[in-house]
């Protein structure tokens, strides 16, 4: 089975993120980017599942602008096979890429569709979900652990409670979490060969979805700074102090 | 800075600071402590490497190399440069004087030293010949079916456990250079002393002795004459490898020493807000970035116009990043006060390691000598 891994290009995680000085985002020239961690956990799920012969094909889509090639070079450097790029300088917001990427599930004809569970830019966390209602899937979502079973799919899900184990029918769409697996390192072969395999470039007008942002964003601001901590001498005043002062306990 | 490094170049930095990260980082201090880095552990890293696919990333793709750029090359070692001298040298970087290997040779020698079955030492400096290589004294005489060779070594990096040692020796009829890999087990080939050293902990450096030691003439590199032109073949990869080396060092210690200014406190506030430290802290920063400048215009000009016809440039890289390591190394102890002196912090590795690249592959003042003559002409040397 083909199976489709949609990544991201986002601020990398080391950076230290600037909100733009007119308050309309944050700032991405000359920033360092990267492919979204949770989408590195997704390309190396679903290589996992080549090498197990599960699938036959592991294909990395991106949605945005011309840059997110390099992510998508990233994601064919971990052993994707091949890639698609949606390119479009419109700011997309996750409905629309959840319907970029419901058209192209339409023409890739995957049979699984290994999300990352947030970006680590925004923190949505819609992406995957809305994919799955669109198609009509099933989903599995913060996946700590997949296992295919002929033709339904075990997931342990990462809930509050510890996990939680559902049992999909395939075609469906997972949402990988942090403990999904650990990446491997990006060979050196690996790297050079990238450059090699198929990259294809594609117009949301070629796939028949309106991209238009339907939110609006009224201000970016930074978050409040850290006021001052307090020492407090014993266990007595700091019960004290929560009660009357900070008033979190009763 | 931007030095138009592309996405793909971008991967493989990542994946060597990785690796050193993940693979190397955990072994530094019980190397340092230790003065030693055990057989089974070289193995066990030498094959990591080799697995992600850096272990002789020096290499050309005819041979199954990845035939990388200069330029990606350099890239590679500076990230390198980030950990002790023994653990950077786990990756693998294949003497080119092995691609001179013809016929049965390719599958004897340079092939188990790809896979990283073999190990290797380059042997050609002598107590008599160091800077002024062309004055060795090892002999290799005629014998039957052979070359019978006498003669002492000294500083040969891994001379003590190497499986193979390409040898530089003068012919004792005619006097030509030749080169020859003599094998570990080779009999009169003998272990003198491991040479007691300031720093590169764990990374021994022996005398190798040769006492009629024969070598059958299989194990001849080319032909008599062509050892010298052999052996000092990868000059300009060694001193394009220190100056990328040193950057990389450089940057360590720098990035260590902004950590500490930011919490270290004294006299009420944290040391980076003195102004006397400031300014060591952008002058070590502005000549890092001044080496590395010209260290990725020297590979930039390797992979234009030539290794050979970049000597020049080469040369002003080593020089300008080995004396620069030195400096900010003694800034960055001078920083951390006691803590720089101190051997709980790879600032005081940084600071003895950065010694030897002002003199191996070629002195400061042998590269001052290689950009006048350069720059005079070769009219002023004769």
């Amino acid at each position: 089975m083909k199976v489709l891994v949609p990544v991201k290009r986002v601020v990398d995680y080391n950076v230290k993120v600037r909100v733009k000085s007119d308050g309309t985002g944050v700032e991405t020239a000359n920033v360092k980017m990267s492919m979204n961690p949770f989408d590195e956990i997704s390309i190396e799920e679903a290589i996992r599942l080549r090498e197990a012969g599960i699938a036959t094909e592991v294909i990395a889509v991106s949605c945005g602008v011309a840059a997110c090639q390099e992510t998508l070079r990233t994601a064919l450097a971990i052993g994707a096979d091949r890639a698609i790029l949606v390119e479009t300088d419109v700011e997309l917001q996750p409905l629309a890429v959840a319907k970029l990427l419901k058209a192209v599930v339409d023409k890739e004809g995957p049979k699984l569709a290994i999300v990352g569970k947030q970006a680590i830019d925004d923190d949505c966390n819609q992406t995957g979900q809305m994919l799955a209602a669109l198609l009509g899937w099933p989903q599995g979502t913060f996946a700590n652990k997949i296992t295919v079973e002929g033709e339904k799919l075990r997931v342990a899900r990462e809930v509050d409670g510890g996990l939680e184990t559902v049992i999909l029918n395939l075609p469906a769409v997972i949402t990988s979490d942090l403990r999904l697996n650990e990446p491997r390192y990006v060979t050196l072969p690996n790297i050079m060969k990238a450059k090699k395999k198929p990259l294809e470039i594609i117009k949301p007008d070629a796939l028949g979805v309106d991209v238009t942002p339907r939110l609006v964003t009224l201000k970016v601001v930074e978050p409040p700074k850290r006021k001052g901590g307090l020492k407090v001498p014993d266990v007595q005043t700091l019960v004290m102090k929560l009660r009357t002062e900070a008033k979190v306990i009763e | 800075m931007d030095y138009g490094i592309s996405e793909e170049f971008t991967q493989l930095q990542k994946l060597t600071r990785d690796f050193v990260e993940k693979e190397l980082r955990p072994h530094e201090e019980a190397v340092e402590r230790s003065d030693h880095l055990p057989a089974e552990l070289r193995a066990q890293l030498r094959k990591k490497a080799l697995e992600v696919g850096l272990y002789g990333y020096n290499m050309p793709e005819e041979v199954g190399g990845p035939g990388l750029t200069w330029f990606a090359q350099v890239l590679i070692r500076e990230q390198l440069g980030r950990i002790a001298i023994a653990l950077a040298d786990m990756v693998g970087r294949p003497p080119k004087a092995f691609l001179s290997c013809q016929g049965a040779q390719r599958e004897r020698f340079l092939m188990p030293v790809l896979r990283a079955e073999k190990t290797w030492a380059f042997a050609l400096t002598e107590p008599g010949a160091g800077s002024d290589a062309a004055s060795i004294k090892t002999r290799a005489t005629r014998s039957d079916g052979g070359w019978r060779l006498n003669g002492t070594k000294h500083f040969i990096s891994h001379g003590d456990f190497a499986d193979l040692v390409i040898v530089i020796a003068k012919t004792a009829d005619d006097n030509l250079p030749l080169a020859l890999i003599v094998e570990h087990d080779t009999p009169g080939f003998k272990l003198g002393r491991i040479h007691p050293k300031m720093g590169w902990r764990g990374y021994p450096v022996a005398e190798l002795l040769f006492e009629d030691a024969f070598v059958p003439e299989a194990h001849v590199l080319g032909n008599p004459g062509q050892g010298l032109r052999i052996g000092l073949s990868q000059i300009g990869e060694a001193r394009i490898g220190v100056a990328a080396h040193c950057v990389g060092m450089a940057q360590r210690a720098l990035d260590y020493v902004l950590e500490h200014v930011k919490v270290r406190r004294q006299f009420g506030q944290p040391l980076g807000k003195f102004q006397g430290l400031q300014w060591m802290l952008a002058d070590m920063a502005l000549e890092i970035e001044q080496s590395r400048a010209l260290l990725y215009a020297a590979a930039r000009s390797m992979d234009s116009i030539g290794e050979s016809n970049a000597r020049t440039v080469i040369s002003m890289a080593k020089l300008s990043a080995s004396e620069m390591l030195g400096r900010v190394a003694d800034r960055a102890v001078q920083i951390m006060g006691g803590a720089g002196y101190m051997a709980e912090s790879p600032i005081e590795m940084i600071y003895r390691d950065a010694r030897a690249f002002r003199i191996g592959e070629g002195t400061s003042e042998i590269q001052k000598s290689q950009i006048a003559r350069a720059i005079l002409g070769k009219d002023m040397f004769i």
